[in-house]
């Protein structure tokens, strides 16, 4: 994988596009290089094409949700860390998310934006 | 043989025989002595002149020596005879009076001696007969009453009859043993029974009761056993089966009917509360979309004004344009949380909260809650106390429903304290529970205002006017935890010295929360 002075690769699945590009600034200043996506579908095809270090996932958005996306990576075996990002809190999905082996689950209006960017720079 | 025995037979046979003597007929008395007479003179013809001359000769020289020898027996015979001789003349007219008597005390109030003789024994009658007709008149008199009471007593019942069906809500009654009385017509409407098949039936036997899961609540269970053991009334919501084995829910409440310090039996008021709960769901649910829908829009709100005020766009604004975008940070803030409330309330109401229990370390949890706290205890020079007991052992409990224990309690008490003031939060094990106990110098809570403490949307006016953003949901939400895991919450509060809130939470290693 990548050297210390090689930047990471964050994939944001999101389908809101004023959070996508709040959460796009703010990484990249922070020295990561995104990629975005808006839909599972996409963030599959992504995660095919592209060297990817974390994965930064909402769960419902159009064509695909964020569920089913991590069913496919488990299925696929594709081992890149995942953050999910949502604004659903209930406890039944975030026990779905723990179980289908994602790093975190964080309830976006509850979590500063700089909170989330901590919580990525402290997976690498 | 006892000497009042011998009395009592012996009255008992004169009765009888007088009784049978008043029935005989009239006539029959002179026939017997015309026969007895008859028998005499035919043995007068039968008898030789001679021998019949001897035989008195022979019977007065025997009473002769008899006279003269035996006076005393002669006189106890000659009184004896004129006993039996006046008993026989009064024996008729007592006989009349004693039937009267007999007559009377079987409840035949009519009969009379109608005796017209003077003396003793006339006067007898006569008494015996007022007596009668007194007994007569008032029995009368007594027997109207009772048609009257019994009239009365059936007018009141089918009065009550028409009000207890005429109550929009359903009504049952039972005795002690829990058989149906009483079962009015809204109520049977409702369960798909007739009254008539329920009433003297256990209730507990015909009509079942379920609870959320649809589960049936045992008979020893229901609040109509506890009614009936405790003599307590008791409300509560749960869910009816009805005969076409239908459930609804219903709305109950069972009070105990209490004769001379005694539960008799229990009256129930039922309502069908289908449409409320229906509604209530429905609120539910609008809230939990809606919090949901404005989520979204807040996090762009406050990812983008964070990010404005980070250090390296800051510096471009003016100080205004600065303390603006702070104020709108700020505000965004609190909707968050409140939105968060919401959801909190709305996943109590509608059960959804579910429990997840894991071990967790207690002081651990409180220790991270405080460290959130910390800035706000220094911006507004609180000096906070933390008092913790590290022989609690690892339990069994919901992180985030504990989690909310402490930061609504300690969120107020930094809210609702002034500058400078003292807060303090205590953990302390006891026998087998974990006491929690927040303290502040602040407000207190008024003295006519602390039964609706915990009531949702409800702030105090002294809190109100010292700080207008708070949503009245989080002591509402904390008495919904505590309630939910099994614990209890109190508090004690004066005004101008300071609140403590206490909550005691069961200590169970196995597992804290039901």
């Amino acid at each position: 994988m990548g050297t210390q002075d090689q930047k990471r690769t964050i994939l944001i699945v999101e389908d809101e596009k004023a959070l996508l590009e709040i959460l796009k600034t703010n990484l990249e200043e922070s020295g990561f290089k995104v990629l975005t996506t808006t839909n599972g579908v996409e963030g599959l095809e992504a995660l095919k094409k592209h060297q990817v270090d974390l994965v930064l996932l909402d769960l419902l958005m159009p064509l695909m949700s964020g569920f089913d996306v991590l069913e496919e990576m488990g299925k696929k075996k594709i081992a890149v860390p995942v953050i999910v990002l949502s604004n659903l809190g209930q406890q039944e999905d975030v026990n779905k998310i723990k179980a289908s082996g994602a790093k975190e689950y964080l309830i976006k209006s509850d979590t500063p934006i700089s909170v989330v960017v901590e919580k990525i720079k402290s997976q690498f | 043989m006892d000497f009042a025995v011998v009395q009592v037979l012996f009255q008992r046979f004169l009765f009888r025989h007088f009784i049978i003597m008043n029935k005989l007929p009239n006539w029959l008395l002179p026939c017997i002595a015309l026969l007895v007479g008859l028998l005499i003179l035919s043995m007068v013809f039968i008898l030789e002149s001679d021998t019949l001359l001897r035989f008195f000769q022979e019977t007065w020289e025997t009473l002769k020596s008899v006279l003269y020898t035996q006076t005393q027996w002669l006189i106890l015979f000659l009184l004896l005879v004129l006993f039996f001789l006046f008993v026989h003349v009064s024996n008729k007219s007592i006989n009349k009076s004693v039937y009267v008597l007999e007559r009377l005390t079987h409840g035949d109030f009519t009969a009379r001696s109608n005796l017209a003789t003077s003396g003793v024994i006339g006067r007898l009658g006569s008494v015996v007969d007022r007596f009668a007709k007194k007994l007569q008149a008032s029995n009368v008199n007594l027997q109207q009453d009772i048609q009257d009471r019994e009239n009365e007593l059936k007018r009141e019942q089918v009065k009550d009859e028409a009000m207890l069906n005429s109550i929009g809500d359903g009504v049952l009654a039972t005795d002690k043993e829990g058989n149906v009385v009483l079962f009015n017509k809204v109520l049977a409407d409702m369960l798909g029974w007739r009254s008539e098949e329920v009433i003297g039936k256990k209730l507990v036997d015909v009509i079942k009761m379920v609870d959320d899961n649809g589960a049936v609540i045992p008979s020893a269970e229901r609040p109509l056993a506890h009614t009936l053991s405790e003599g307590t009334t008791s409300s509560f919501v749960s869910y009816y089966e009805r005969k076409d084995k239908s459930i609804f829910p219903v709305s109950i409440t069972v009070s105990p009917i209490i004769f001379q310090n005694e539960v008799t039996g229990a009256i129930a008021v039922v309502r069908d509360v289908t449409k409320e709960k229906e509604i209530d769901k429905a609120k539910t649910e609008f809230v939990s979309l809606a919090s949901h829908q404005l989520r979204t829009p807040l996090s762009a709100i406050n990812w983008y004004t964070e990010t404005l005020l980070s250090n390296g766009r800051a510096s471009e604004f003016s100080p205004q344009q600065k303390q603006f975008v702070e104020r709108i940070y700020e505000s965004s803030k609190r909707m968050s949380e409140l939105v968060g409330s919401l959801l909190n309330v709305s996943r109590l109401e509608m059960g959804t909260f579910t429990i997840q229990p894991e071990v967790v370390d207690l002081m651990q949890l409180a220790r991270d809650v405080i460290k959130e706290f910390e800035p706000e205890f220094s911006k507004n020079k609180h000096s906070f106390v933390f008092s913790g007991d590290d022989t609690i052992p690892p339990m069994r409990l919901d992180k985030k429903l504990t989690g909310i224990i402490f930061q609504n309690l300690l969120s107020n008490a930094i809210k609702y304290t002034p500058d400078g003031g003292n807060i303090e939060l205590l953990i302390k094990k006891e026998d087998a529970s974990v006491r929690i106990s927040v303290s502040d110098t602040g407000l207190g809570i008024p003295e006519d205002q602390k039964d609706k403490i915990f009531t949702k949307l409800f702030r105090a006016d002294n809190a109100q006017r010292m700080d207008t953003q708070g949503t009245g949901l989080g002591l509402y939400i904390v008495k919904s935890i505590v309630q939910k895991i099994g614990g209890t919450i109190g508090f004690t509060s004066q005004v101008g010295k300071g609140t403590t809130f206490h909550v005691i939470l069961p200590l169970r290693t196995d597992g804290i929360f039901k």
